[in-house]
């Protein structure tokens, strides 16, 4: 049974027609939706759990479940806040449960943070020598910085992926965290330097 | 300066590093930073990381995804539809069953009423029946076996194989779509009910032995992502079960389409024996009565229960893929 083609043409398509289309059990705008922000999905759910197996699984279960209940979409939202929505959920939940099944040593997380300034501190100042090693050593900063918002507190390293990373507007994070706008910004606000005081030594 | 201002001033670096300051926000934060040299460094600060978070490069989606989403939700369709069929198909056959109910009350009803006006007719004045001899005289003779020779033997819809198939993998996700797809190619995603949990997933398959063993087929390429493979069958003793390591192909078809549990069970310490030890089972032996020339074992003797054509019958067969974490 074939139910999805590709047509990327298609993908130019606005959200709105493609999931009228969906509702009407139209396969190729479904292939269209999936491709169209497949790669956003993955990279949104992969810096908040940070690991490659279950990101995979998250965001094709996040599909599934999307398209299984489009009918039920009213368009009170927009469908992009809808599926990021869907997507959060299902991570956090996922987290969560993870969380629990293998509970993290905090110590050894102390631990762990103490050498990773440490490395940073002695990263950024190599770097700014400009020595010829300088972007091995640029790649071994980004990865440092994607560990350390792992290091975060669940709220704050969403909050912090949907806007630096995804780039969303205040008003699409209140949306698919289901916050207050006011919550958004001081929760934002605190993320950031949460985030800074991991990265202390390299930021300053 | 209080806590209450820092929070409050490092919104501000937030706001004004999103564009979402005010004008009058900006002036304040501006003259905030010029008498507090730390809100001027944390401002800095915030200013590098948002870039670096712009920066950091952004990952693309697993290929095959779009098959594998594509897979899911025909898998899902099937059983609604299934789910759909069986729902109907369960009115009708209520509906079915009070229009048989409705006919014979009223075939029954008059037929009552006749029995009762004939049994009226048929009494005696003194309240006992007519005595009237039992023709042939079946139930006077009490026969002790009687009730024991009419139970029938039922027909055996399952062949013995009742298995594990374990698949051990540091690619789990991988894996599981493999799995996924090579159920789905031997058309048996109906069958194949998966049960997922963080590290260990099972797909529960009843199907007919021939369709087991193409899947069997269609799993020999996993074998090079999986760091261990085992057969887990139900052993000689009852409760027991027994392991065959790296199950060969052959041996899985054996064990599917054997007819006999005893030389089922025979046949599956014999691999797991030989499997541990590193033999051959396969390889010639001419003074083994079980294996045929081709290294099949020889047909078993039919039984009366599985005189008949053992594609016609299901198998078990749970297939496990568990994550290997690393320490």
């Amino acid at each position: 049974m074939e139910i999805f083609h590709k047509h990327k043409d298609n993908i130019s398509l606005d959200d709105e027609t493609l999931v009228r289309q969906c509702q009407h059990g139209d396969p190729e705008a479904m292939s269209c939706l999936i491709v169209k922000y497949q790669d956003r999905i993955y990279n949104t759910i992969l810096k908040i759990c940070t690991n490659r197996d279950d990101a995979a699984e998250l965001t094709q279960d996040t599909f599934v479940k999307v398209l299984e209940s489009i009918h039920t979409f009213r368009g009170k939202s927009s469908f992009y806040t809808w599926l990021f929505r869907v997507a959060v959920n299902l991570t956090l939940n996922h987290c969560r449960r993870r969380f629990k099944l293998s509970p993290v040593s905090l110590d050894a997380t102390n631990e762990n943070l103490e050498k990773q300034r440490e490395r940073l501190g002695s990263i950024l100042a190599d770097s700014e020598k400009n020595d010829p090693a300088r972007i091995v050593q640029q790649k071994e900063l980004l990865q440092r910085v994607i560990d350390s918002i792992g290091q975060l507190q669940e709220e704050y390293r969403t909050i912090l992926v949907l806007r630096d990373i995804e780039q969303m507007s205040y008003e699409e994070i209140a949306q698919v965290l289901d916050i207050e706008l006011g919550t958004v910004k001081s929760r934002l606000s605190r993320a950031r330097m949460a985030l800074r005081d991991l990265l202390e030594t390299v930021l300053t | 300066m209080n806590e209450e201002h820092k929070i409050d001033a490092d919104e501000l670096i937030s706001l004004y590093l999103d564009g979402q300051a005010t004008q009058r926000q900006k002036t304040e934060l501006k003259r905030l930073m010029v008498h507090d040299a730390a809100l001027l460094d944390r401002f800095k600060a915030l200013k590098r990381q948002t870039a670096v978070l712009n920066a950091l490069p952004v990952e693309t989606a697993p290929a095959g995804l779009l098959d594998e989403i594509r897979s899911e939700m025909e898998r899902k369709m099937i059983l609604n539809n299934f789910a759909d069929n069986t729902k109907i198909s369960a009115a009708t056959t209520h509906l079915f069953a009070r229009r048989l109910m409705a006919s014979a009350a009223m075939v029954l009803l008059p037929l009552g009423l006749l029995a009762l006006v004939v049994f009226q007719i048929v009494k005696r004045p003194s309240g006992g029946l007519v005595d009237y001899e039992p023709i042939g005289g079946f139930a006077a003779q009490g026969d002790p076996s009687a009730g024991t020779d009419t139970a029938s033997v039922g027909l055996v819809d399952e062949l013995p194989f009742n298995g594990v198939l374990v698949l051990k993998t540091d690619e789990y996700s991988s894996v599981n779509t493999t799995v996924k797809q090579a159920i789905d190619k031997q058309g048996l995603m109906a069958q194949a009910f998966p049960e997922r949990t963080v590290n260990v997933t099972r797909f529960y398959i009843t199907a007919p032995p021939k369709k087991v063993a193409g899947l069997m087929d269609s799993l020999a390429a996993v074998r090079s992502q999986c760091r261990g493979v085992a057969l887990q069958v139900p052993g000689p003793e009852d409760g027991a079960m027994t392991e065959i390591v790296d199950p060969q192909a052959k041996q899985i078809a054996a064990l599917l389409f054997e007819d006999s549990p005893q030389l089922y069970r025979r046949l599956a310490t014999r691999y797991a024996e030989a499997n541990q030890k590193g033999d051959s089972v396969f390889a010639k032996n001419e003074g083994d009565p079980e294996l045929d020339e081709t290294g099949y074992p020889a047909p078993s003797i039919p039984t009366l229960a599985g005189n008949y054509d053992v594609q016609d019958r299901t198998v078990q067969l749970t297939i496990q893929v568990e994550r290997i974490t690393e320490e």
